[in-house]
């Protein structure tokens, strides 16, 4: 019996990564270009910011601003941190926008949800293989461009740790799970995937303005799934990663409970 | 064991945010190896009742039962003796038709080689060998209406349920389609059909029921209705006088009135 649910259940898996697999292949390969080029350019931005004297104006800049920059060029390490992180995390967030907020509401506009829902499969079933689905896409999107950027950079004769750069990624990936999991579930409350994406990004920004305020950043749930302490200093964070998973688990149950009651 | 292949007891389904029962208090039964004719004019609840036995609506009072098996209860295995075909098929766009055929094998968990087998049978019963490997989204109306009747019988369904099955299909599709129901049949399954074409139901049909604003307003073979009511009158006629279209010409509205002064 439990030999068929699996059966089943992988159907289903297989279903919902075909049809959510080309946004993930078209934000997979922006980043592998990017992984491609970032190393490259380096050289060629610090050699610009020596050649104009850039000192004194840097000195002109909002404190946030310059540091960012200060840490960009210091290093080959801190450089390629925050190029890839911060385009990690931008397009890694467009992808779960793209695959969450239709996850249950393009099934509930074109009326294929009556298709799933007439089948021998749990409603427990069909939501978990969607979200189970969108966690192995998000999980390749960011692992093939994160080997690209680590051989990219042997390529150029810089040598980055690839355990590094993969476990900077886990910190983001979990955060990129929950936020998938919040689109679902917005997804099949408001039942249209525009405004469940209006509505998470909403909720995204209201939930990442600690961030914005000195001195309140850790308050901000996006600074949890920043990869700087494992790069910059090699410590692994693991009450935020714990903290993460908790909210993952969390939202999990919340979305099971939601879909077993409904109606369609 | 019931002994019937559908029971439906004292159903009754409110939309929310509507004050009148779109199905109430419906008592049904279809038995093994029969095809029954679910007829009623638009609106009438055919739709509605045909969703809570596929367990997709959960009706507010009653009971449905397929194969002695609560749709409520025990929807899993209800679910897998049923193959359904809505009555306005939405087929994934984006998946092949090979791969949404398997996809349902692999949902009812059919074998390979009885699916290999099942899958070439039907799909030169329909002829929609040539398109099996494009994708849906480049299929017709009627191409579509023939993948989600092969889907429905690919794993052999105890009970075939189809919510207006013939539109859209053309003249020799539906005429295989009427002979496969035949010799679904024959084979001990049963088939429940919606239909608004009564000459298909009055001449396939063991059994017909007519459902009007949610109540079952007469069940039995044709000969039982005609008998009833004393004529040798079509089903047309009967399905009209029952669901009070000829006896309530207001019912049709001004409009009539202002065309027939119009010419
Ligand atoms: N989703 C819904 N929400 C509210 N009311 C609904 C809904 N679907 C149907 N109804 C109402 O329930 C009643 C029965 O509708 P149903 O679709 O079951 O009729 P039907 O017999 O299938 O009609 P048709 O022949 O036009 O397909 C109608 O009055 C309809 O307005
Ligand atoms: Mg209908």
């Amino acid at each position: 019996m439990s030999q068929i649910g699996a059966a089943r259940f992988r159907a289903l898996l297989w279903k919902e990564i075909r049809e959510h697999r080309w946004p993930a292949a078209g934000v997979a390969i922006i980043l592998i270009l990017l992984a491609v080029a970032i190393p490259p350019l380096y050289p060629f931005l610090t050699g610009m910011i020596k050649n104009i004297q850039f000192e004194e104006q840097l000195r002109q800049l909002p404190w946030q601003l310059r540091g960012q920059l200060e840490a960009t060029i210091g290093s080959f390490e801190g450089y390629a941190y925050s190029n890839w992180f911060k385009n990690l995390y931008q397009l890694g967030m467009i992808l779960v926008l793209l695959i969450g907020a239709p996850l249950v509401a393009s099934e509930l506009a074109f009326g294929t949800i009556d298709f799933l829902a007439s089948k021998p499969v749990t409603h427990g079933e069909i939501i978990g293989a969607k979200l189970a689905a969108g966690a192995i896409l998000i999980a390749g999107v960011l692992i093939l461009p994160d080997i690209t950027l680590w051989i990219s950079c042997l390529a150029w004769g810089e040598t980055i740790n690839l355990a590094t750069i993969l476990t900077g990624s886990i910190p983001l990936y979990l955060g990129f799970v929950l936020a998938l999991e919040a689109a679902a579930i917005l997804s099949m409350t408001i039942g249209d995937s525009w405004k469940a994406a209006g509505v998470l990004i909403g909720i995204s920004l209201i939930l990442g303005i600690p961030g914005w305020i000195p001195g309140y950043r850790k308050f901000s749930i996006f600074s949890y799934m920043d990869a700087a302490p494992i790069w910059m200093q090699g410590i692994f964070p693991w009450s935020a990663i714990l903290g993460l998973l908790l909210g993952i688990l969390v939202l999990f149950i919340i979305a099971l409970r939601l879909f077993e009651i409904r109606d369609f | 064991m019931s002994g019937y292949s559908l029971l439906i007891e004292g159903v009754s389904k409110t939309y929310r945010g509507s004050t009148r029962p779109a199905v109430d208090n419906l008592d049904l039964e279809v038995r093994p190896g029969e095809i029954f004719g679910f007829l009623g004019p638009n609106g009438a609840g055919k739709t509605t009742t045909i969703k809570m036995i596929v367990g997709l609506l959960r009706p507010d009072r009653g009971r449905i039962t397929l194969d002695g098996c609560d749709i409520t209860k025990d929807p899993i295995r209800a679910k897998g003796q049923i193959g359904y075909v809505p009555d306005n098929p939405d087929l994934y766009d984006r998946l092949t038709g090979i791969e949404y055929l398997n996809l349902i094998a692999d949902v009812f968990g059919v074998p390979q080689a009885e699916r290999k087998r099942r899958v070439h049978d039907l799909m030169d019963m329909f002829e929609l060998g040539g398109a099996i490997t494009d994708i849906i989204q480049s299929y017709s109306h009627g191409m579509k209406q023939k993948l989600a009747l092969m889907g429905a019988l690919l794993h052999d369904p105890r009970l075939f349920i189809l919510d207006e099955p013939m539109v859209g299909l053309d003249p020799r599709a539906s005429h295989l389609f009427k002979e496969l129901m035949r010799k679904h049949c024959d084979r001990g399954n049963t088939v429940f059909f919606s239909t608004h074409i009564l000459e298909v139901a009055e001449r396939l049909c063991d059994r017909v029921g007519i459902i009007n604003r949610g109540r079952l307003i007469a069940c039995g073979t044709i000969e039982e209705l005609r008998s009833l009511h004393r004529t040798d009158e079509s089903l047309e006629d009967i399905f009209l006088e029952l669901t009070g279209a000829t006896t309530k010409p207001e019912t049709n509205g001004p409009g009539l009135t202002t065309d027939r002064e119009g010419r």
